[in-house]
């Protein structure tokens, strides 16, 4: 049996981001019969745009991306089939079913590997929703992924961990933002916190800054330096990342007749409340950084069991120590568990490809304890974590699933 | 708008792989990208922003994920409708159009008011 044939899959991934693309290559080193799918015309998912530095030099997602797929190719028993989004999963005797969008007959798998990834939270700002008003994350894709000037002026609203990472990138390109600073408080933004939650998230990232922002995130911790010192900063921010951080202003409203001109503007308070009067500032891209959660459609579409646990993002299904979830053969790995870095993302695809091959008498226990162990390790090299507490959030997916994973489809 | 030009220390390996250039044309003007960089990355390089009219109320949309989530950037390409434009890649001699409206929505489809 062919992966391009008719017959049954022993394995068919979504997604041929860092989890889903480690999956293949585990599974086809362990000759599984494997397929996956990704809607992109490229693999790598968010892997591509991804660079920071380390000692001595750059990581460079774009090459650990070409490194995976080549792993991939190597393997006969693998293909790989982009441009083809799955819309629809069926469970049924045996199996599952898939719709790709490019095929014109169901594909049939004995296990699924859902790698489907994160997504952004949204800041809605009046006009947020004008051309020209983008992610930071399709800034990080064009920039980087494309080599594609954002802005001349772009400015950068939120202070999540990616405003910071896309920050850095576009700096290293030489074509840093012109500014970072909050959203003011608004009904509509309640899923970010009030601008005193958004500092103390960026502050906890202040330990990968310039020398300036360690002794300034110990200050800013304390409510009462807050309100002393906030207020004494420039309106113009201070110096970060080749752009500037704009502590003490809060972005109301994108402005721009058919698309984004520039943005409004007020003063906050050492507690974070707007004062004083509004004024407008010319931005010719507004890069919207909102936070990322996991895409947990195809695993809730299936009945997997699901839980909501802060510290992994959101909504997350209730796995074993390898990624199975309650629906017997479907399993998840990468950001679909949580949302943490690459390298825990390729880990758990291939703590999940072993867990598929040992059904099939394929992988033994020592290969998967090796797996499951290398999860760990990279969570604890991770040059940071994308929401505090990522470690805890596993542990109380484990408790959940010691608790009774087995009835299938519950919610809690 | 355009393209980025890195200075000499940006990494040799994160660089885009230079492709060929292709010319392409959005609602019957021509424009340059790069072979299989999405429409949306080619447009936006062009300058184009508005890639389209919401339903709700015919206001203009454009590029807001990039990466195939938010449906925001729907155009269409030669007869096939709501293509992706982040997700379609460039070749020579590709035409796309910027989708007309379809009718209205009756009023209580549209959700929350602007
Ligand atoms: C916008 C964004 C920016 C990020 N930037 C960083 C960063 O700078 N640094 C960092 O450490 N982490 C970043 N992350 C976190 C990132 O999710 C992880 O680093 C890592 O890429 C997760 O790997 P993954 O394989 O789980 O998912 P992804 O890399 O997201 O890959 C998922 C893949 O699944 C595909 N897919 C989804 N649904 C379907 C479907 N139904 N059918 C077919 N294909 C589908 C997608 O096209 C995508 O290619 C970012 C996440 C996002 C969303
Ligand atoms: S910009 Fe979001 S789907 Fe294309």
């Amino acid at each position: 049996m062919s992966a391009g044939g008719e017959g049954v899959l022993d394995l068919a991934v979504v997604g041929a981001g860092p989890a889903g693309l480690a999956a293949a290559a585990a599974a086809g080193e362990r000759g599984l019969v494997t397929a996956v799918f990704d809607e992109s015309p490229v693999a790598g998912g968010r892997l591509l745009g991804q660079l920071h530095p380390v000692p001595g030099g750059w990581w460079v997602g774009r090459a650990e991306a070409a490194r995976l797929v080549a792993a991939v190719e190597d393997r006969p028993t693998v293909s790989l089939r982009l441009g083809a989004g799955v819309y629809a999963a069926a469970r049924e005797e045996g199996g599952f079913r898939l719709h790709a969008s490019v095929s014109p007959t169901p594909v049939r798998a004995r296990s699924l590997l859902v790698a489907t990834g994160a997504t952004e939270l949204p800041v809605p700002l009046p006009g947020w929703n004008l051309p020209g008003v983008i992610t930071a994350g399709a800034a990080q894709t064009l920039a980087n992924v494309w080599g594609v000037e954002v802005g001349r002026r772009s400015f950068v609203v939120g202070l999540s961990p990616l405003a910071f990472a896309v920050a850095l990138e576009l700096s290293a390109a030489g074509v840093p933002p012109a500014a970072i600073a909050p959203p003011a408080p608004g009904p509509a933004l309640a899923h970010l916190g009030p601008p005193a939650a958004q500092w103390r998230e960026a502050l906890r990232l202040a330990r990968l800054g310039p020398v300036w922002a360690r002794p300034g995130a110990a200050l800013l911790a304390s409510p009462a330096l807050r309100r002393a010192l906030l207020p004494r900063l420039p309106r113009s921010g201070l110096p970060l990342l080749g752009s500037r951080l704009r502590l003490n202003v809060a972005v109301e409203a994108v402005v721009g007749r058919e698309s984004a001109e520039g943005v409004r503007l007020r003063r906050l308070d050492g507690d974070g409340r707007p004062v004083g009067p509004a004024w407008h500032e010319a931005a010719d891209a507004v890069l919207l950084a909102g936070g990322l959660r996991p895409v947990p459609d195809l695993l809730r579409a299936l009945g997997a069991r699901m839980a909501t646990v802060e510290e992994l993002g959101g909504e997350v299904p209730v796995v074993d120590p390898d990624g199975a979830t309650t629906v017997p053969g479907l399993y998840a790995a990468g950001n679909a568990l949580g949302v943490e870095g690459a390298a825990v993302a390729m880990a758990q695809g291939r703590r999940a490809a072993l867990a598929v091959a040992a059904r099939l008498g394929r992988a033994d226990g020592r290969a998967q304890a090796e797996a499951r162990a290398a999860v760990e390790r990279a969570r604890a090299d991770a040059p940071f974590a994308f929401h505090a507490g990522v470690a805890e959030g596993h542990r109380r997916i484990a408790a959940l699933w010691q608790e009774g994973g087995g009835g299938d489809g519950r919610a809690v | 708008m355009s393209r980025i030009v890195h200075p000499p220390s940006y990494p040799a390996a994160a660089r885009p792989p230079r492709g060929r250039t292709v010319r392409f044309w959005f609602d019957d003007r021509a424009y340059e990208g790069v072979e299989g960089e999405p429409l949306a990355a080619a447009l936006w390089a062009a300058g184009v922003r508005d890639l389209g009219r919401t339903e709700a109320t015919g206001a203009p949309r454009g590029l807001y994920c990039a990466i195939g989530h938010c449906f925001e950037c729907r155009v269409r390409v030669g007869d096939r409708p709501d293509r992706r434009a982040c997700l379609e890649p460039v070749r020579e001699g590709l035409r796309a159009y910027r989708q007309a409206p379809p009718p209205p929505l009756a009023s209580g489809d549209r959700g929350a008011p602007a």
